[in-house]
């Protein structure tokens, strides 16, 4: 699995991300239910949950919201259509607003 | 202690009558009974093993952890926000003297802190050197290491206990402490006697050395002797142990110390009051965005790569370099300015005016530990609920509201930090004039504030730069 942002680095406001669930044979892993969560680094950061939309092909789009410049975990908690769960962290630096 | 004892009546301090908190009915009593203390204590010993428990085997997330959400969101903001309302509350309750009590019934008693330690250098160098390890480590973002913190709190609270007879560890060691006893000179209550002429006739001096059931001043304070809150932990070990109940906590105007003319004469303190307010811009300046800028210029630079050293020069620079050469600097043109006419030597000029940045650094400090309590006071709510459901207790605890966060709006937020800037830097400049007025004519005076003025001014527009900039919760990534 790995993390596409848009805007690219991420910037401080809405964000479109792109969650990439692959197979080991490289084809798209659709039907997932899949969690996205975002948490700063420093404690007395409110959660921000992304709105996780239809997977086309593997590629899941997520919308959110970076709430503050900094360094963020993005979480991803799900369950495959197997019934396999999946647990990923990412850790992304994201930039001030311009 | 003999020759503190022994004082002369003209060294009692006479308070003015003001409303005493220990008449107070039923909340006087509370604090006066002997358990007084431990039913404050206990509370927060409960709370220091959830942070031991949480942060050792809890999910490391800080966000997610009680440890890190209750040491660096609530203790920072409620400590500053006691002190600033009512004072040294966390002292007084501190759960770190639980085992060091114990471990004075094994001290091996006799043994004095050496003379040569008894001062304030060592609580500022080791505030410098908690600072430096809270950046470079990254404490606010591990829950692991501040269960470590905590830990080696208590055990170095009590082995000091158990290795001397007094309580170094608090007067001379905590840097938490040393923080909470300058700060709490800008406190609305303070221990006084509240009638010193019963204690010039007193034997037992049981507030200082404790009577059969209660221990004395814990740092050796002599209640009508106190002009100030430093070095009072609010135990009211003092209150409990008089046996004419003469022991007061009264209300007093919170710049009385600021404005007082008789603050001691030592070069330690003056140092530890005045670099406390650069302190306090330091650490902001820990989490903004031109701290990269610096630490990049070192690389470049100087060839510093490492960013513990690249910090520790940052920190070592803003918080003891600058400090020590601006408060020299502003007592010499303090005396230059008012044309040699003060009579006060350089150490004594400094010794005056540097308590008067004590309002500027507690206004930068509610302003930054208030940001964090603003906006993460409710994050604890859904960390306790899931530690709770993790413990198999989800019936009770609910399921846990990660989207709480803020107390207050964030629009908010920023326009009280720039109200509190604003208040310490007019409380520091009324100090200032205060202290000015007391020892020179007006014209005089002037000359002999503006260096300090101009000083409090400049690190206010410091303050409200720094406090207007993005924060970036620096560095946890770049540092790995």
């Amino acid at each position: 699995m790995r993390v596409l942002t848009s805007p690219t680095p991420p910037r401080v406001g809405p964000a479109e991300l792109t969650l990439e669930l692959l197979d080991p044979a490289g084809l798209g892993v659709d039907h997932a239910l899949l969690q996205v969560r975002g948490n700063m680094t420093h404690p007395g950061m409110a959660l921000v949950a992304g709105i996780v939309g239809e997977a086309v092909k593997g590629q899941y789009p997520v919308t959110f919201e970076w709430s503050m410049a900094g360094d963020w975990i993005l979480t991803v908690d799900g369950q495959l259509e197997d019934g396999r769960r999946l647990l990923r962290t990412f850790e992304l630096r994201v930039e001030p607003a311009p | 202690m003999t020759e503190t004892l022994g004082a002369s009546r003209a060294a009692i301090y006479i308070p003015q009558p003001r409303p005493d908190l220990l008449r107070t009915p039923g909340l006087g009593r509370l604090l006066k009974w002997r358990w007084g203390r431990l039913v404050f204590q206990l509370p927060l010993l409960a709370v220091a093993a959830l942070v031991l428990y949480d942060g050792f085997t809890g999910p490391q997330l800080a966000p997610a952890n009680s440890a890190t959400v209750l040491v660096w969101i609530h203790y920072r903001g409620l400590v500053i926000l006691g002190l600033l309302l009512v004072g040294n509350l966390f002292c007084s309750a501190c759960p770190f003297t639980l085992p060091r009590t114990l471990a004075r019934r094994f001290s091996l008693a006799g043994r004095r802190w050496p003379r040569r330690l008894r001062n304030k250098w060592v609580s500022l160098a080791g505030l410098l050197v908690f600072f430096w390890i809270y950046e470079s480590l990254d404490l606010w973002a591990s829950p692991w290491l501040t269960a470590w913190l905590v830990l080696a709190y208590f055990v170095g609270s009590f082995l000091l206990e158990a290795l001397f007879a007094e309580s170094p560890f608090c007067k001379y060691v905590c840097p938490l402490g040393a923080f909470n006893f300058v700060q709490s000179t800008m406190s609305p209550l303070q221990i006084t006697a509240r009638s010193p002429a019963l204690c010039l006739d007193c034997q037992g001096k049981e507030c200082v050395r404790g009577s059969a059931h209660v221990p004395g001043c814990g740092t050796e304070l002599y209640a009508p002797m106190m002009q100030s809150n430093l070095d009072c932990t609010l135990c009211l070990d003092c209150a409990r142990a008089c046996p004419y109940d003469n022991v007061a906590l009264q209300l007093r105007a919170p710049l009385q110390e600021a404005t007082m003319a008789r603050w001691p004469v030592r070069r330690d303190l003056s140092m530890l009051v005045f670099a406390l307010t650069f302190m306090a811009l330091a650490n902001a300046f820990g989490m903004v965005p031109p701290i990269y800028a610096v630490q990049d210029w070192m690389a470049s630079s100087l060839g510093l790569i490492a960013p513990a050293l690249q910090l520790l020069l940052i920190q070592g620079t803003l918080t003891l370099v600058l400090p020590g050469l601006l408060l020299l600097g502003a007592a010499w043109a303090s005396n230059r300015a008012a044309g040699g006419s003060s009579g006060a030597t350089r150490q004594a000029m400094a010794a005056r005016y540097a308590p008067t940045f004590i309002p500027l650094g507690l206004g930068f400090w509610v302003a930054h530990y208030g940001f964090h309590l603003a906006i993460g006071g409710l994050t604890i709510i859904p960390v306790l609920q899931a530690l709770l459901q993790d413990h198999g207790f989800a019936v009770f605890a609910g399921r846990p509201a990660w989207g709480m966060g803020a107390l207050l709006p964030a629009e908010v937020i920023f326009p009280l930090q720039v109200v509190a800037v604003m208040l310490g830097f007019c409380a520091a400049l009324y100090s200032q004039a205060r202290q000015a007025l007391r020892h020179a004519p007006p014209r005089p005076a002037l000359g002999q504030l503006l260096p300090w003025a101009l000083l409090a001014f400049l690190l206010t527009l410091a303050a409200l730069q720094l406090f207007n900039l993005p924060m970036e919760m620096r560095g946890t990534f770049r540092a790995t």
